[in-house]
């Protein structure tokens, strides 16, 4: 018992205790390389199914996906999403939107319009550095979404029509429709 | 008559209306008379049958067609006989008024400020009924009732969604406060002690480093201890449960992670596994696995936080940057798994969002080789370091009792030597699956809260590791499509499943008539998510029951006779987010 006290005494006296926390300190000198990364110089690599900036997408032969079913609006938490949808002039049987504005302002990148989109109009970019000196620019229309789409997926997917035997022919004029071949 | 209800319905057979169970969820609840209110809650406190000495959670809703408007609903948590019981009680609009609980329980008393800032329900014989959430001088009425607008009067809310920045800005003036209502922070006028000529009021916030978010405390002084201490909260008060009647069920979800920012995956399952108990949903096994590993990945990542802050507070830097560095390794982890890193938004009803892929899993792995280390590394620089010692040991003090009767949950409470953890009472998730132990502290000071914590951290370190041996195969999503949207590459396939798509994306789905409360095991605490139906797609009422805000009821018991400098210790040893707190 008293060598015990003399221990805690000597350890007392010596700081001890603030001594092995020095030496764990100056131990990460040597143990770990910086791991912050100087940003905005060194980025991150981020996943492929990062959450940034919303797009507007396009078919491989430039049509726009968006077929102005306004279900993304109505999916969006908090109405950042406005669609004015439109039928297609000359083909009424297909509808697109001819306007759609994105208030990036108020987006929570929740990521539930694009889980709504039926035809996978919409993407998630990965951009991040959207900060501007006026909010006003973070309302975005039509053209601007397509113009992020565009520089983030080089690679396009075929029209749904041509994508799948079995699709729902939803939006898809008449006479686009692949016809079966009759014996 | 579940057993646990006779002794009340015998004692008190006119004031009970009914008692009765929920048939499909199991909640125990009882309609009383207002006017007898007071006195059944002290029999329901006092007598040991029932002995239902926790208050989780006051909260009050509206129904204007009906002849008595408001219902103030009490949900109490006997801990001796872990059972849980609401006591509803209804009041009429002319007569807004029930009695008091507030010297039974001592944590109802902000709660029942609450009750009275949002609906504007009176307790009488309260001992300081102003508003919390709202500011004092708020004059537009009462914010949950449903005659209140749900949209806002600020510039973007006038419907018209294009922002007009370059309007003129409106009139403005500043409003005068009358002499009479400036006061309400001074000092209780106290005989005695004749050295005292003034008490110094001391203002700390609501721009303060260490009240980690926008929290004020008005501070009595007697020199350098603290006399009297009032938080003034509500500075980050944004409305979520106003906001979440105006949303679908599926579309609060994203609200859930802007709560407690830090840890937005234990809010997604509290939420989820609300709604989950209100729809009657079960969950596929694999899911169960999946969520209960996440949740535990945030508590690792939530202490790991709340351990660098708080040795930031007290004025230990090294802790920080290190638990930092741990925790942005889980970090990129959540966003390779969900695609962000504080939003999460990662739980669904009825599972998950996407599957733990073996990358994930094997870091994860990699992860747990290390992390012991780690730990042991800021046990080094804190469990023995004399200064962190003399700044946490006998710092904050509450009994266990007391702890109990404040409403305190999570390792506040068990800091305390109180054994109530939800995941040992009621578990969920795979909880029952894994071997774990609940650390309890004795003394109930800030050490005894930060060696919780720190055993925490070991303990869902062993269930993740379980969950990760055990984890079976199979979906991470339920199938129901009544409420959960189908798969997206149906959806243009499959005539039945775009049908489902829309309907759930436009209305959502309608959950049956009724209403439940059910809490889940945050970091911080007992997140309990109270939700009403109407038969809806929309919430009639979402009530939050946050840990930081009921920790703060305590606050002014905890901070008296410490020093300034405590004050700090005990924001920390809260783990408070004002996200949460003021909701
Ligand atoms: S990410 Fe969420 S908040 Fe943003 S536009 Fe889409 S649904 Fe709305
Ligand atoms: S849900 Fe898709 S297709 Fe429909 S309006 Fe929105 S972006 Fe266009």
């Amino acid at each position: 018992m008293g060598s015990m006290n003399l221990k805690e005494w000597v350890k007392t006296l010596t700081f001890y205790e603030l001594l092995l926390g020095m030496k764990a300190t100056l131990s990460h000198l040597l143990k770990y390389k910086p791991i912050t990364l100087q940003y905005p110089h060194e980025k991150k690599q981020l996943p492929s199914n990062y959450r940034g900036m919303l797009a507007l997408l396009r078919y491989d032969d430039g049509t726009e996906k968006c077929v102005g079913c306004d279900l993304c609006e109505a999916a969006c938490p908090s109405r950042v999403i406005r669609v004015v949808s439109a039928e297609v002039p000359e083909e009424p049987a297909k509808r697109y939107s001819k306007e759609y504005y994105m208030d990036m302002t108020r987006c929570l990148f929740c990521g539930l319009c694009v889980k709504a989109c039926p035809v996978d109009a919409l993407g998630m970019t990965q951009e991040y550095e959207w900060a501007v000196y006026d909010k006003r620019q973070l309302h975005l229309n039509k053209q601007q979404l397509l113009a992020i789409g565009d520089r983030n997926f080089p690679v396009r997917e075929k029209r749904l029509e041509f994508q799948h035997p079995n699709v729902a022919y939803f939006n898809v004029g008449f006479k686009e429709i692949p016809q079966k071949d009759v014996e | 008559m579940h057993p646990f209800l006779e002794p009340i319905v015998a004692k008190f057979p006119e004031a009970v209306i009914t008692a009765e169970q929920d048939p499909v969820r199991g909640d125990l609840w009882l309609q009383v008379k207002a006017d007898c209110w007071r006195v059944l809650a002290k029999f329901l406190h006092d007598d040991s049958r029932l002995a239902l000495d926790h208050i989780t959670d006051i909260c009050s809703a509206d129904y204007p067609d009906d002849q008595d408007r408001f219902e103030v609903i009490y949900q109490l948590l006997s801990l001796s006989h872990g059972t849980r019981l609401r006591i509803k009680a209804r009041v009429s609009e002319e007569e807004s008024e029930i009695e008091t609980i507030s010297d039974i329980w001592r944590g109802a008393n902000f709660l029942e400020r609450e009750v009275y800032d949002l609906m504007g329900i009176r307790f009488i014989g309260h001992p300081d009924l102003r508003r919390i959430l709202m500011p004092d001088d708020y004059e537009e009425g009462h914010p949950l009732r449903k005659d209140f607008p749900a949209e806002g009067r600020g510039w973007r809310s006038r419907f018209d969604f294009l922002p007009k920045l370059d309007e003129p800005v409106g009139e403005w003036s500043e409003a005068e406060v009358p002499d009479d209502q400036r006061h309400q922070f001074m000092a209780d006028d106290r005989p005695g002690d004749k050295k005292r000529t003034t008490e110094m009021l001391l203002n700390m916030g609501p721009q303060h480093p260490s009240t980690h978010g926008v929290l004020r405390v008005v501070l009595e002084l007697d020199g350098e201890r603290v006399s009297k201490a009032m938080p003034d909260l509500g500075y980050l008060h944004r409305g979520v449960e106003k906001l979440a009647e105006g949303l679908t069920y599926m579309q609060v979800l994203p609200h859930t992670d802007r709560l407690d920012y830090v840890c937005a995956m234990t809010n997604n399952y509290a939420y989820v596994r609300a709604v989950e108990k209100l729809i009657g949903m079960t969950v596929p096994e694999r899911a169960e696995y999946v969520r209960t590993i996440i949740a535990e990945v945030q508590r690792i990542v939530g202490h790991l936080f709340w351990l660098g802050t708080q040795a930031l507070d007290i004025g230990a830097m090294t802790v920080f940057f290190w638990t930092f560095r741990e925790r942005e390794v889980l970090l990129d982890l959540f966003e390779k798994l969900c695609g962000a890193r504080l939003t999460l938004n990662y739980y669904r009803i009825g599972g998950v969002d996407a599957d733990l892929t073996p990358e994930i899993i094997s870091t994860l792995r990699e992860f747990f080789k290390t992390f012991p280390d780690h730990i042991r590394e800021y046990d080094t620089l804190l469990q023995k370091n004399r200064i962190w010692l003399a700044r946490t040991k006998g710092v904050a003090v509450i009994s266990g009792e007391d702890a109990i009767n404040f409403g305190l949950t999570g390792p506040v409470l068990r800091g305390s030597g109180v054994a109530y953890d939800i995941r040992k009472l009621e578990p969920y998730g795979v909880y029952d699956r894994v071997e774990w132990e609940v650390p309890l502290g004795k003394d109930g000071d800030t050490y005894d809260r930060y060696w919780v914590r720190m055993e925490e951290m070991w303990q869902s370190v062993r269930i993740i590791e379980q969950c990760l041996d055990q984890l079976p195969e199979g979906p991470i999503l339920a199938v129901d499509a009544q409420v959960i949207p189908p798969p997206k590459p149906e959806v243009m396939r499959d005539m039945q499943s775009l049908i489902h798509h829309f309907i759930i994306f436009t209305q959502g789905f309608k959950p049956p008539k009724g209403e439940t409360y059910c809490g889940t095991e945050v970091p911080k605490g007992e997140l309990g998510f109270f939700l009403i139906s109407d038969g809806s797609s929309r919430p009639y009422r979402l009530k939050i029951r946050s840990p930081s805000f009921i920790h703060m009821g305590a606050f002014d018991y905890m901070a008296r006779g410490y020093l300034i400098s405590d004050i700090c210790t005990i924001f920390g040893t809260y783990d408070i987010v004002m996200g949460e707190c003021d909701r």
